[in-house]
């Protein structure tokens, strides 16, 4: 098989380059992360990226396949173009080969206060919660903070340090929707400006690479609708 | 001059765990440093399905007495009965304790927290099957790290993410006053000077070839513990999950069968009624994965090659699976090429979780025989989660009770943590040798040339571990493995990384992984092999019986000259009456 | 990253916005209706009463307004320094607005 992988390392390798490698492996029932496993074990040890759960569930390894923003551990290696090309994920800063500084993505997602905020004295047992409004947060806290949908987003190459992406609002509409929070104004007070959400244009990059299939342009709609009721 | 932070606890590792306990010491307004190799939200917590154990009541009459009885059955009575009181004691306080934090579990509907059956879980001691597990779809893990992470965001914990945790600093005295690490970024060696040092760095399935583990799960506190001359305990114990993913390894949870999925062989037999008449798929997963090796070994498995068996679902119909199993589905279709909605499930036994590990106690705190006894606290050291040995789990660990001994000890020992700073308020002045030790064992990966790659090591290793340490084990092919294991070992010497480069250097990571799996591979076969039983997950052919007269005790393996030493199991609890061993059946 | 509250700002706008876009969607197709005839007798009778000019003159407004948020979001997106991007709203709010008055000058010169 085929690939070619950016490579980059401030240390020996000064310039961005694209490398080929070729290497001999059945594609058959393989992932990306297969690959790039056998390339490292195999090859060239110093080809750099991150995975853990090698199952799609921790979100290290998002990486840009052939134009397109997946997990490596679970894209099939069949039907890819070969040869593959293997990039990091777009717009953020590259550290080494295919691993990103995602401290902008992680900031925007501290800022949204992820955290249930509810003061009232707590109860002896669990606060009660019925199925229906359980399912409002379907959708919302499976998130993996993988960054593929938030490095897609065309709003966000354009406005890095101000827009919150889609991952961020995302988890912030995940608290206002939790019938057990309490602080939905103060984050609806927070998310109403004109860079942190309205820099949305509704492109919906996001929901066609998210990898576990969330609707972060949904949640966005909600946040704004939610804005609206405020406002008349 | 290496940079040198000063804190007053140090945690390593950002799994639930870690982050449990960072949590209490933070809302202590205490100085803490979370340090762990990969962002906490990576962390393998997040791979975990079925659920957290704890007797709500919510579904089926219940209470935490009941839930004691089988977990000391379950770890076939290896468990100390007075950390497992603890555990059980405490384990409904921690979960409402989850929720409170926001944890978004799956509801009743009475709006009360999901529960649902697991292995191993029975009402009045040892009755009808308890509906125990609480659960937030098929990905609880994943809710409880990350509303554990959310919680540190809000009490301000200082994260050190992508630090990669070298060595403890344990000065003549024994006491131990922090870790040396490195980043991993810019590849610069730190030391984080502290008078309390938590390690929470998870299990180390990665000895194995096959296993449900992610690729993280290196044991590294194991090694730390194991070169600072401390000891590991029932390091022979590791739970084949019946169910996982051939090959890939993936684990299809327990809850499945909980929900009502059954396994059934070649012939469609439903063949856990062989083994198991009463619990039957629900049986412990030691047992269930022992039925399986036999179906397998029968000629009865699946498949051309016939090397697994099949877990059926369908019948629960598309919307059950939709909703309480959705990533089950997602997992199945993408590893196993199979939609459990019509497709039956291929698994087999899998290696997924270590029971032994770093010797602890009821407050978290790493005990080891020094002057007195067996149980003396190493001051200042502390181990909480999967790469602590309490022991809870003994030699099987019930399923969902991982989760909660992550919290349940995770918080105790931040409050014994707390205790210990205000009784040792002054540092003690760091041994500065023992920080030059651990970066010469650093630099060691820096020298060129080396005729032996750390992967092609690693992957003999795991070959060994998988062909001579599984599920069922004899003397012979113990004996052959540990020769095979002491070449591979030896040949780590002539082995070099072939990037020098310092910015985030994985080569160099994994040969660091590598230094720390391989002694805990040997403690495994060292232990199996003075272990002539066979308990809970350690199967001898050789010696099948259980043998409570002679083996009703903990080993501790040290790695100066393999040797081995023996604590009693606490058969005592805390305040209620003992369990008495007897024969465990499902 | 010092954090302050959100600026109160951009709902309105994405407001007008959205309901701008709605009356032109209705507008269109009355227009479409009430169209009697080709030919300059029939515009000019169209627009003979007030309460056409009016909806009409409303609808350049609409037009106008959608326009320049539209705009000012490319700006925002595109031009990051204020300098620039604060004389470009300018610049385009009053070409927007002389097209607005020589719209209603032109409708409103229709006897
Ligand atoms: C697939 C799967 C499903 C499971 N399902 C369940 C279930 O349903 N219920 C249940 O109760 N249990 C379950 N378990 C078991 C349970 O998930 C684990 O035992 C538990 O999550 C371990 O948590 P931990 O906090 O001890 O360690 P981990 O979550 O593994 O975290 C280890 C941490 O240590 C850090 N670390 C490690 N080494 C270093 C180093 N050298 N330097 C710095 N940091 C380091 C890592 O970065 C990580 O943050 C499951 C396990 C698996 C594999
Ligand atoms: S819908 Fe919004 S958040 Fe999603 S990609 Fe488009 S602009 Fe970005
Ligand atoms: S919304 Fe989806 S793509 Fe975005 S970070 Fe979360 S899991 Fe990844
Ligand atoms: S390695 Fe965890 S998501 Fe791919």
């Amino acid at each position: 098989m085929r690939f070619r992988i950016y490579r980059y390392d401030p240390e020996s390798i000064g310039k961005p380059r694209m490398q080929d490698y070729e290497i001999e492996f059945d594609p058959q029932g393989k992932k990306v992360l297969d690959a790039l496993i056998a390339l490292k074990d195999g090859l060239d040890e110093s080809l750099t990226f991150r995975r853990s759960c090698r199952e799609g569930v921790c979100g290290s390894d998002g990486v840009n396949v052939n134009g397109r923003n997946v997990l490596a551990c679970v894209t099939p290696l069949e039907g890819l173009k070969q040869p593959i090309e293997i990039r990091p994920l777009p717009r953020l800063p590259v550290i080494r080969d295919l691993i990103v500084d995602m401290a902008q993505f992680y900031q925007h997602y501290r800022a949204v206060k992820p955290y249930l905020i509810n003061l009232e004295p707590e109860p002896e047992s669990e606060r009660l919660q019925s199925p229906e409004e359980r399912a409002e947060l379907d959708g919302l806290w499976e998130c993996i903070l993988c960054g593929c949908c938030t490095t897609s987003c065309p709003s966000f190459w354009w406005n890095p340090e101000r827009f919150l992406g889609p991952a961020a609002l995302l988890q912030g509409y995940r608290f206002i929707a939790d019938s057990r929070d309490q602080a939905s104004g103060e984050r609806l007070d927070f998310l109403e400006d004109p860079y942190r959400l309205f820099r949305c244009h509704g492109i919906m990059n996001c929901v066609e690479v998210c990898p576990k299939g969330l609707n972060p342009t949904q949640a966005i709609g909600k946040i704004k609708t939610l804005l609206v009721k405020r406002a008349l | 001059m290496i940079p040198k932070r000063r804190f007053d606890a140090v945690i390593v590792g950002g799994g639930g765990a870690g982050l449990r306990a960072a949590l209490q010491l933070a809302e202590a307004h205490l100085k803490v440093a979370l340090i762990s190799k990969v962002f906490p939200t990576r962390s393998h917590t997040v791979s975990a399905q079925g659920g957290i154990t704890a007797a709500l009541a919510n579904v089926s009459d219940d209470n935490w007495h009941w839930h004691m009885y089988d977990t000391v059955k379950g770890s076939d009575y290896l468990g100390d009965q007075d950390a497992i009181e603890f555990l059980c004691r405490n384990a409904s306080s921690a979960v409402y304790e989850l929720e409170h934090m926001g944890l978004p579990f799956s509801r009743l509907d009475n709006g009360k927290i999901y529960q649902r059956p697991f292995g191993g879980q029975s009402q009045n001691y040892g009755g009808a099957q308890a509906i125990r597990t609480c659960a937030a779809a098929d990905r609880t893990g994943h809710a409880l790290l990350h509303t554990l992470y959310q919680r540190n965001i809000a009490a301000r914990t200082q994260f050190f993410d992508e630090f990669f945790a070298l060595d403890l600093i344990r000065d003549a005295d024994g006491y131990v006053l922090g870790v040396t690490a490195m980043e991993i970024e810019s590849g610069e060696p730190w030391v984080f000077e502290a008078r309390t040092t938590l390690l929470a760095t998870g299990g180390a399935c990665r000895i194995f070839r096959h296993s449900t583990n992610a690729h993280i799960n290196t044991g590294d506190g194991l090694g730390m513990v194991l070169r600072a001359g401390l000891p590991l305990e029932d390091m022979e114990f590791w739970q084949f999950h019946p169910t996982g993913i051939p090959e890939v390894g993936s684990l299809i949870t327990e809850a499945v069968r909980g929900e009502g999925g059954f396994l059934v062989n070649k012939l469609g037999e439903k063949f856990m009624a062989n083994y198991a008449p009463n619990a039957k798929d629900l049986a412990s997963r030691d047992v269930v994965s022992r039925a399986i090796a036999q179906e397998i070994r029968a000629g009865r498995g699946c498949g051309v090659h016939g090397d697994y068996v099949d877990l059926k679902i369908e019948h629960l119909g598309a919307e059950k699976i939709k909703a309480r199993l959705p990533g089950i589905r997602e997992l199945s279709m993408q590893f196993a090429g199979a939609d459990p909605i019509t497709d039956p499930i291929p698994v087999t036994p899998t290696a997924h979780y270590m029971m032994g590990g770093i010797p602890s106690n009821l407050h978290g705190q790493v005990v080891s025989p020094a002057h007195y006894g067996p149980e003396e606290p190493v001051p200042g050291l502390y181990a909480a989660g999967e790469c602590a040995c309490v022991s809870v789990h003994g030699a099987n660990r019930l399923g969902g009770n991982s989760l909660l001994d992550l919290v349940v000890f995770g918080r105790a020992a931040g409050m014994h943590m707390i205790e210990y700073l205000r009784e040792n308020p002054i540092p003690r002045p760091l041994p500065l040798a023992e920080v030059e030790k651990s970066m010469a064992r650093l630099a060691r990966w820096d020298r060129r040339g080396g005729t032996e790659t750390v992967a092609g090591l690693r992957g003999e290793m795991q070959r060994v571990m998988q062909d001579h340490c599984g599920v069922y084990r004899s003397e012979a092919v113990l004996l052959a493995g540990l020769e095979k294991l002491t070449l591979v070992a030896a040949r780590l010497t002539d082995a070099a990384i072939h990037d020098h480069s310092k910015h985030f250097n994985t080569a160099r990571l994994e040969a660091l992984e590598l230094e720390n799996l391989l002694p805990i591979a040997r403690a495994t076969l060292v232990s199996a092999l003075a272990r002539t039983e066979s308990r809970g997950a350690h199967s001898r052919e050789d010696h099948p019986g259980r043998d409570d007269k002679q083996w009703l005790r903990h080993s501790l393996y040290f790695c100066q000259n393999d040797q081995l030493d023996y604590k009693p199991v606490k058969l005592k609890p805390l305040t209620v009456e003992t369990f008495q061993p007897k024969e465990r059946t499902y | 990253m010092r954090q302050v509250g959100g600026a109160h700002r951009g709902l309105d706008l994405w407001l007008v916005q959205r309901v701008s876009a709605v009356y032109m969607a209705l507008f269109l197709p009355v227009f479409w209706f009430c169209r009697a005839g080709t030919g300059y007798t029939g515009w000019h009778a169209l627009f003979l009463g007030l309460p056409m000019k009016a909806a009409a003159a409303l609808f350049v407004a609409a037009l106008l307004l959608h326009a320049w948020i539209g705009l000012r979001e490319i700006l925002i997106d595109y031009v990051h320094p204020l300098a620039w991007r604060l004389p470009l709203y300018f610049l385009f709010a009053l070409a927007y607005a002389g097209c607005l008055v020589w719209a209603v000058d032109i409708l409103w010169k229709v006897q």
